[in-house]
């Protein structure tokens, strides 16, 4: 009889334990497939004019998501707006300083590489960036060059420089861009140093250089400029190439042209990143997925005539752009060429000699 | 077949009334202890929350006596006149920053966005994207929530406040940054021990300080946020593994309810419980004491118990033994005593047949000695009668023989 009741005990124990091990097995089953469950809704913001026409549309018509893309003309904007609410998109696009910023101010989420499969469509060469190892939080889009779109009616054909921009001719026709790197970065490698120097003797010297420009008129943001030259307000723009090389090619009848100065000049890799409360994650993740499909991005690289960083595009891409040294500059500029890199503590002279250009 | 162990009944009643009497003692220890715990838990976390309220109260005054400073400072002539040079506006700011050393930076910052003059020059962002730099311009002091400076890594908190000129005009805005390990500094008294610490947390749930910079801007963990949804109060969460008493508050003065901060202290339980566990230790000694000495009066009630029957035993053996005047001696009054007494008749009547019997042994035993003395006598005749009769016998053979010899 006792024998008989320690058994039943003990059966008793055991199925327990069986009906909370499977239970516990479909609840987390089912948590996880909660996780993997596409939203009906994905809230996006990238730079102005950043995906090719009908992208998104494919995107909402092949999954039935419906997609609210919010526009920026200045990555410190969306910097903010992500900062004052982590969940308000659930994927944007920033340079690799960007991620590098907004990775230290821990605003990325963790992305799930398994989730897209296509990532190996990435060339080797934009895969596991110093920026970001193992692309932790940020997948490579597009990438492309600063340079300056010219107008050759008033400019000497292609020999166009850093240098030039304070040629004493066009010094009162130039934009540049209203970005403290950017700007910066111009003059610094007109003079031959580096865009990321951290040489206070350096920086002043590049920040007097820029003095010579008329601050509130001179320093415009990217659409601004480029529409300065379309309206022969402005002779040269620095802008970037991609949107450069779109509007040349919209403007077939305008004598334009995007110049990579040949002082060497900023590169940069636009990075897919999801802010660390996004609501949608994982339909985030499949979007990435979506636009790293071959054809996809072969798309978005070919209509904005943007360098790709996925290489299994390539085949698909327009062979117009594919072979542009204007969009794949030749090797021995980008040799000279850099990205712009953290500055530390230098930064607060870089803030200084920059407000000081519009506040004589 | 194995053989029973055998209980002395001795020791099975012992036992039976020890545990009678573990039973309660168990029970009310556990109860204690339990009561205890309790009562000591609810009393640290009210005290948990009271902290949390102190310190709130103190970051409140600190950031309302900086938002008067700021006020304060933007008065001063230099800045509201339009004659104030660059380098003038910048000395004056120098000035300010010896009296006022909490400041990381100051900075007058003119309605464009645009930087002035600055100590520092530390703050990159982009002001005209800020609320609390445009509402400074429509004429508010404004304070931000915490904002992170990367180059060096820094958090602080801005006072924003316009400068009004003669013309009652805003001219431009004057900028304060207030580190967060100021603010910090002034509720990190020395009673912390490091079992407790204490986080803040902004309005978007991020933590804005924590004692291991290394949490710094995380979101508050889920186990911490679905539990401090009200102004103030008092919950217990797990973290890591460990087990925290947590109390908080609400940055909910109507002066800093757009930041609506929480602030929460924490406290290991372990910690609180290796408090409460002396208690228990002495609870647990006077419940063993308990069971010591409800053993030993248990067994010595077990032997109470048994001393009627052990006085029984005695008899029984000694009466057994033959010594039949024996009496169990025993006065308990009860059904025990009653056996004695049924015991004692039941000797007394063996004692008293015992003793009849003797008696007829002896009389007969008299009697049969006299039969055997009369006996004895007539048997002593009867033999000296043969003896003659033997003797004269052979004294006719004699003659007899004499007679025959003569003859011959």
């Amino acid at each position: 009889m006792k024998k008989q009741t320690i058994y039943l005990l003990f059966t008793l124990f055991i199925g327990v334990i069986v009906v909370a091990a499977v239970l516990g097995y479909y609840l987390l089953k089912n948590d996880k497939n909660d996780k993997h469950t596409l939203a009906t809704e994905l809230n996006i913001a990238n730079w102005e004019d950043y995906f090719a026409e009908g992208v998104i549309e494919d995107f909402e018509a092949e999954y039935g998501i419906s997609v609210n893309l919010d526009t920026y003309n200045d990555e410190e904007v969306i910097l903010s707006l992500v900062q004052s609410d982590l969940g308000k998109y659930d994927f944007i696009v920033v340079s690799g300083l960007f991620v590098d910023k907004m990775k230290k101010l821990k605003l990325l989420a963790e992305i799930d590489l398994e989730n897209i499969p296509n990532y190996s469509n990435i060339g080797a060469g934009f895969q596991n960036p110093s920026y970001d190892p193992n692309n932790q939080s940020s997948i490579p889009y597009l990438w492309g060059t600063t340079g300056l779109l010219v107008n050759n009616d008033y400019t000497k054909e292609n020999e166009i420089g850093w240098q030039d921009l304070w040629d004493k001719e066009y010094v009162n026709h130039v934009r540049l861009l209203n970005d403290q790197r950017e700007a910066m970065g111009a003059s610094l490698k007109s003079l031959g140093h580096s865009i990321n120097s951290e040489d206070k003797k350096q920086i002043t010297e590049a920040a007097n250089k820029l003095k010579e420009f008329n601050a509130k008129e001179s320093f415009v943001d990217l659409d601004q400029g480029n529409d300065d030259v379309l309206t022969d307000k402005a002779w040269i723009a620095q802008t970037y190439s991609g949107d450069a090389l779109e509007l040349i090619d919209e403007n077939p009848d305008r004598n334009l042209d995007y110049i990579i100065p040949e002082e060497g000049t900023v590169i940069w890799v636009d990075n897919m990143v999801i802010p660390r409360d996004a609501k949608n994650k994982y339909t985030a993740e499949i979007f990435i997925n979506y636009l790293l499909r071959p054809e996809v991005s072969a798309k978005n690289a070919s209509e904005l005539w943007y360098a790709n960083t996925n290489q299994a595009a390539e085949e698909y891409m327009d062979q117009e752009v594919l072979n542009d040294p204007k969009v794949y500059p030749p090797k021995k500029i980008i040799e000279k060429s850099e990205k712009f890199t953290p500055i530390g503590e230098s930064q607060t002279i870089y803030n200084e000699v920059w407000e000081e250009l519009f506040v004589q | 077949m194995k053989e029973k162990t055998r209980l002395s009944l001795k020791i099975k009643l012992g036992l039976a009334i020890t545990l009678v009497g573990i039973i309660p003692i168990i029970i009310s220890a556990t109860v204690s202890i339990g009561l205890a715990r309790k009562t000591i838990l609810d009393a640290k976390n009210e005290s948990l929350q009271s902290i949390a309220e102190a310190k709130k109260s103190i970051i409140e005054s600190l950031l309302y006596s900086n938002y008067v400073n700021t006020k304060l400072i933007a008065g001063k002539s230099t800045f509201e006149s339009p004659d104030s040079s660059k380098d003038e506006i910048k000395e004056e700011l120098v000035k300010i920053n010896t009296i006022y050393p909490e400041y990381d930076d100051l900075s007058v910052v003119n309605l464009d966005g645009h930087v002035i003059a600055s100590i520092n020059y530390d703050y990159e962002g982009k002001w005209l994207e800020k609320d609390w730099f445009l509402e400074a311009k429509e004429g508010k002091t404004t304070i931000s929530g915490a904002q992170t400076i990367l180059d060096p890594f820094h958090t602080v908190i801005i006072f924003a406040t316009p400068i009004i000129d003669e013309n009652d005009k805003t001219r431009a805005i004057l900028i304060t940054q207030l580190p967060i390990d100021r603010v910090w500094a002034s509720i990190e008294e020395n009673v912390d021990r490091n079992s407790r610490f204490t986080i803040l947390a902004d309005e978007n749930k991020r933590i804005i300080y924590h004692p291991s910079s290394e949490e710094l801007f995380n979101t508050l963990p889920q186990g911490v946020n679905q539990y401090s949804q009200n102004k103030g109060g008092f919950f217990q969460t797990v973290q890591n593994g460990e087990s925290l008493l947590v109390g908080y508050e609400t940055f909910d003065d109507e002066f800093f309810s757009e930041m609506n901060w929480k602030i929460f202290v924490f406290e290991k339980e372990s910690v609180v419980l290796k408090a409460i566990s002396s208690l228990e230790l002495s609870i647990i000694a006077a419940s063993i004491g308990a069971l010591i000495i409800a053993a030993v009066f248990g067994f010595r009630l077990g032997f109470q118990f048994l001393k009627p029957i052990k006085e029984l035993k005695t008899a029984a053996r000694n009466i057994g033994k033959g010594k039949l005047s024996f009496r169990a001696n025993v006065k308990t009054h009860d059904e025990f005593s009653e056996l004695a007494k049924i015991f004692n008749e039941m000797a007394e009547k063996i004692e008293n047949l015992s003793k009849n019997l003797e008696k007829k042994v002896k009389q007969k035993t008299k009697e049969l000695e006299e039969k055997n003395r009369v006996l004895k006598k007539s048997n002593a005749v009867m033999v000296g009668r043969e003896l003659k009769m033997i003797k004269l016998k052979e004294e006719i053979d004699s003659l007899k023989q004499e007679s025959k010899g003569k003859r011959e």
